[in-house]
């Protein structure tokens, strides 16, 4: 069954809330809506769902590749031109733990970097429907509707008090 | 905005009863009737096992440096946790952490175990070298042989005059508090301390102030009683060790060692009658600071050695076999371990470090570490005869503790807890002005859905 | 803390977000201006490189001089952005909100103006790739106990750390200038904020980026300045060769950085009017920051000096003598305790000093004209130290190339942020509007208490 998006941009969070309820009320699953805003509020604040994320194996990932690609380099290059510098062994442990750490550092916030952007489902291309008074202090509720639901949840949206609707 | 990871079976802010009167109820209560007299007999046993092991020590006279050496390191250690574990009440009140509150009084309680600092000095003075023929800090006046002695003299009895001073100060409105409401002899001599408190504007202010100034002094002190002791008890001892980074070293590993003795004491206080004060916030906080001193304790560490090690001249060389890689080269290896490597991948895990338990345990990882690392410290440098030169040209032999070492060990463990004991019986172990003083600056408040706690900062 | 009006989100992107929609009357000459700078800076690398090194002051034995010099004192500012923003993150300081993008963004344009020190310094710098092992068919690599070998690895990572955590934390700004442009900037900013939209989600994930990329940059910031550090400290020059060196540089970095925070806020507050968000009790708290950084590298200052002196030997002492007994390191030294510590630091203590912008902005100058004479102080000395044979004597003298790149240096950075501030919002404006929403306080009896919230 196709799906249409309509946003209701709403001034006061306070309806926001309410929207939230209503949409349960009326057989909506956490997934079919989502909330837009320009400011972060505290999580929970409109009774939406707490986003789960891994971001965590991220870091973790990054920092072990970052680590043995830099003991491939460190050891790789001492053993394989076997020069003896400053009367230092011939592979010296501590300069390599230094690049290594950076090498693993590097990972790391590679990864989470990248982790971020994966976890925030971006970048994504299509803006879809979008209001810009949402970074003027305006708060949209997305709402992924079937079709023939659509007309009823464009009113719950306007009941709820959405000053605007739009729809794709 | 916190999104807090909480654990879910235990609470993150400590449950304290609503209303001022109830809180002065409850926490002079606890001070009334205090736990733990029990311990108060084992440790006081274990002081007597301590003086006994120091008596033998003491028959073997002083001119043996090298049996020295565990005493010294164990002497150090009591200066590196007893002595530090204020720092976080210092810490945390001029950065204004708001967890705080439940816990400084615990940790400014140590500051009484600094009579056993200043009493067991006296023999290590008597330890020490003469400074003629060596390098020593005093080469502009090589007249004065009592130098040393007399530098650490003073920085360890005013590190503790000044601790007691910390502690009087906070507490004096807590003392006039257990006058006014414990009745008979739990007020005991406490009371006679808070004579004159009324609590006028005026008396606050100065306790504020007096708070903030000791504190901060107290920490420079301490900083500078790290300088002396690793200087004149360790550098000068060794031919060539020429370190700048090594007083900043101690320092560093000093507040590690400080701050997980608090947190060990604060579970062990947890388990036994005040969990309802200690809650997760109080762990997990400290947590992340340990957390960053076990790296900050490799960096520091990782600084000289690197130098050490690039530089290779034979005073360096010397000194690396001497206090790490020679004679005490077990007691490093554990040090490294427990000081940096356990406690860091521990505290490394959210559900480690976002928890009562694991803070605890690696605290109790990190005392080890610290205890070892100074044995491996002074034990090394008291082994080293040599007196000038400019290296160590023979490096010394391993030498195992003895029996009077152990018993010197089990009785300075014990005194602590002794004293910390008796402490709680004449102080309350609960800061109950700044409790009372976080009530009022507290509100729980709603964003629609969402629980928030406003928390006031006054200036 | 927090004296702050409350302000509407529409109140707040107007104020936060003229710097990129607008132009003020004095920013084209200024940016103008800078690029003559820039153009001298960079017409001097041109005849270095056409004429060679011999251009410069450096000769034997001093082949280190004002290049390295600027190196490491640009690596020191930098070390402020990342140090302020994490920890104050970590810490979740409610007064870090106006501070960090600023902080940030000094870190990158700071960080790239020290990376290119070394390069112009090398002479042939078209050969930079050397330091990577690349020489597959010869199997020749770089020497990796060799610390100029660490210090790409350090500053390629804390640069590219810095620029994304830079980045990352633009996104939601982006999305909101992408909402207030049309034409070709509004597809700029389109495609620069990756179709951030705001759900909570996204908001979740900016957050938890900030606490996990601060956890993860201060222990970079850390061995950044160390092995900067380390490139004097791990040779047997007398005097470089210290095992403080490492925190000794770190310390000595954050408190020139943190000045050069305070001085770049005082300016940015005075062009922009943002009274409403750079309030004096930023600047309260940040010298109340100051007073511990410039006590913590006096101790580490001392603990070198100590130190060089106790263990008696000829080299090091016969540096110490330059340092401290010879003109003119003699009078460096005085300049660098007295403006580098004793000025500021009696000034800090007083509360209205602190809060007086005027006071802060001269403060931090002196700062870093002290810490700047610090780094020529211990670095240039130890190399003049006369050694055994008299051919190697020598006093270093710079030129005007040299300090043509001095000068140089600081126009390309007030030219990077400018250019910066033209593009993006210096002040993160979803953060401020967090700030406002967070905004609370307490009432007791006639007292107002601000407050802070937590979930």
């Amino acid at each position: 069954m196709p799906k249409r998006t309509i946003l209701g941009v709403y001034q006061k969070p306070d309806d926001v809330a309410e929207t939230v309820t209503r949409l349960r009320q009326a057989g909506y699953a956490d997934n079919d809506f989502d909330i837009l805003s320009g400011t972060p509020y505290p999580e929970g604040t409109f009774g939406e769902k707490v986003a789960a994320h891994r971001l965590y194996v991220f870091p973790l990932v990054g920092a072990i590749c970052g680590f043995s690609i830099a003991l491939l380099i460190t050891a790789g290059t001492q053993l394989s031109y076997p020069m003896v510098t400053g009367g230092k062994p011939l592979l010296s442990i501590p300069p390599m733990l230094i690049i290594m750490y950076e090498g693993t550092m590097l990972g790391a916030i590679l990864a989470t970097v990248m982790g971020v952007i994966f976890e925030s489902r971006l970048p994504r291309f299509d803006l879809g429907v979008y209001d810009t008074r949402i970074t003027e202090g305006y708060l949209g509720v997305l709402v992924a509707s079937p079709e023939e639901k659509l007309g009823y949840t464009e009113q719950l949206l306007r009941e709820t008090g959405a000053e605007d609707i739009k729809k794709r | 905005m916190q999104h807090a990871i909480h654990s879910r079976h235990v609470n993150p802010r400590p449950h304290l009863p609503e209303t001022p009167a109830a809180l002065t109820r409850d926490v002079l209560g606890k001070f009334s009737r205090p736990q733990g007299t029990g311990l108060l007999v084992v440790s006081g046993i274990l002081v007597l096992l301590g003086i006994a092991g120091f008596a033998m020590r003491l028959s073997g006279g002083f001119s043996d440096r090298g049996a020295w050496g565990y005493y010294a390191a164990i002497y150090v250690f009591l200066l590196s946790t007893a002595a530090a574990a204020p720092i976080l009440a210092v810490a945390t009140r001029l950065t204004k952490g708001y967890w705080r509150k439940p816990l400084v009084r615990m940790a400014e309680m140590f500051a009484t175990v600094g009579i056993l600092s200043v009493a067991m000095l006296i023999p290590i003075l008597g330890v020490l070298p003469p400074i003629e023929g060596r390098t020593t800090f005093w080469m502009a006046w090589p007249d004065h042989h009592w130098y040393p002695q007399m530098s650490l003299v003073a920085g360890v009895l005013g590190l503790t005059i000044c601790g007691f001073g910390l502690l009087f100060i906070s507490a004096k409105p807590d003392l006039a508090a257990a006058r006014d409401h414990v009745p008979g002899a739990g007020r005991g001599f406490g009371a006679w301390l808070a004579t004159g408190w009324a609590g006028t504007p005026h008396q606050w202010k100065i306790v504020r102030q007096g708070v903030t100034y000791l504190g901060i002094f107290y920490l420079m002190m301490l900083v500078g009683v790290h300088f002396v002791v690793s200087v004149e008890m360790a550098i000068t001892l060794v031919p060539g060790w020429r370190d700048p980074i090594f007083p900043a070293y101690h320092a560093v590993s000093s507040l590690q060692a400080g701050l997980a003795m608090l947190v060990l004491t604060l579970g062990i206080l947890r388990a036994n009658g005040y969990k309802e004060y200690l809650a997760l916030d109080q762990f997990w906080n400290p947590g992340k600071l340990l957390m960053s001193f076990s790296m900050l304790w490799f960096y520091f560490w990782w600084s000289g050695f690197i130098i050490f090690w690039y530089g290779r001249t034979a005073p360096e060389e010397g000194v690396m076999m001497t206090v790490m890689f020679g004679p005490t080269f077990g007691a490093f290896i554990v040090a490294f371990f427990c000081s940096f490597a356990v406690p860091l991948l521990m505290l490394m895990w959210n559900p480690v470090r976002v928890s009562i338990k694991g803070p605890v345990i690696a605290s109790a990882v990190i005392l080890v570490g610290n205890l070892f690392d100074r044995i491996r410290i002074y034990e090394g440098a008291f082994l080293v005869t040599q007196q000038g030169g400019h290296f160590v040209e023979h490096i010394p032999a391993t030498r195992m503790p003895d029996v009077a070492d152990l018993l010197v060990a089990v009785g300075v463990v014990g005194g602590i807890m002794f004293i910390y004991l008796i402490g709680m019986r004449i102080i309350p172990l609960l800061s109950l002005w700044e409790l009372k003083e976080g009530q009022l600056l507290t509100e729980t408040r709603h964003i629609l859905g969402a629980e928030v706690v406003a928390i006031g900062k006054p200036e | 803390m927090q004296e702050r009006r409350v302000l509407t989100d529409i109140q707040v992107n107007r104020s936060l977000l003229s710097t990129v929609l607008d132009t003020p009357n004095w920013y084209w000459p200024v940016v103008g201006a800078l690029s003559i700078i820039v153009g001298g800076f960079v017409t001097t690398i041109i005849l270095m490189i056409t004429f060679g090194l011999g251009i410069t002051g450096l000769n034997r034995p001093v082949f280190w001089g004002f290049m390295i010099v600027n190196f490491v004192f640009w690596v020191g500012i930098s070390h402020a952005g990342v140090m302020i923003s994490s920890i104050l993150r970590i810490c979740q300081a409610e007064w870090r909100r106006p501070v960090t993008r600023a902080a940030e963004v000094l870190t990158v344009f700071a960080l790239a103006t020290a990376a290119s020190f070394p390069l112009i310094h090398m002479g042939r710098m078209w050969r930079f790739y050397w330091v990577f092992p690349y020489d597959f068919d010869r199997m020749i690599w770089p020497d990796v106990r060799s610390p100029l070998i660490w210090d790409p690895s350090a500053i390629f990572t804390y640069l590219t750390g810095a620029s994304m955590f830079v980045f990352m934390a633009l996104l939601p700004d982006l999305g909101n200038l992408r909402d207030r442009t049309t034409g070709w900037q509004r597809t700029f900013y389109a495609i620069a904020s990756l179709g951030w939209r705001g759900n909570p989600r996204q908001f979740k994930l900016q957050f938890i980026l900030g606490i996990l990329l601060s956890g993860l940059i201060l222990p970079v910031f850390v061995s950044v300045h160390s092995i900067v550090s380390w490139d004097f400290a791990v040779s047997l020059v007398p005097a470089w060769h210290a095992t403080v060196f490492a925190p000794y540089f770190v310390i000595g970095a954050v408190h020139s950085g943190v000045s050069g925070v305070v001085t770049m806020m005082v300016v940015l507050r005075k062009l922009f009017k943002w009274d409403d968000f750079i309030t004096p009790d930023h600047f309260d708290a940040l010298g109340r920051l100051l007073i511990a950084v410039a006590t913590a590298w006096l101790y580490f200052f001392m603990l070198d000096l100590f130190f060089g002196i106790y263990g008696g030997e000829s080299r090091e002492l016969s540096v110490m003598d330059q340092r401290l007994l010879t003109m003119p390191w003699g009078g460096m030294f005085f300049l660098i305790i007295v403006l580098g510590y004793i000025v500021p630091v009696s000034a800090w203590l007083f509360r209205s000093v602190r809060r007086n912008l005027t006071w802060m902005f001269v403060l931090s100058i002196l700062v870093n004209v002290s810490m700047w004479l610090e780094r020529l102080w211990l670095i240039v000395p130890g190399l003049q130290n006369k050694e055994r044979l008299p051919f190697d004597w020598g006093v270093y003298e710079p030129g005007l190339f040299e300090i043509m790149l001095v000068v140089g240096s600081f126009a390309v950075v007030c030219l990077g942020l400018l250019v910066f501030i033209k593009l993006f919002p210096l002040i993160p404006v979803w953060e401020e509007k967090e700030g406002q929403l967070f905004q609370a306080e307490i009432r007791i009896g006639k007292r107002r208490v601000p407050a802070i919230i937590r979930e």
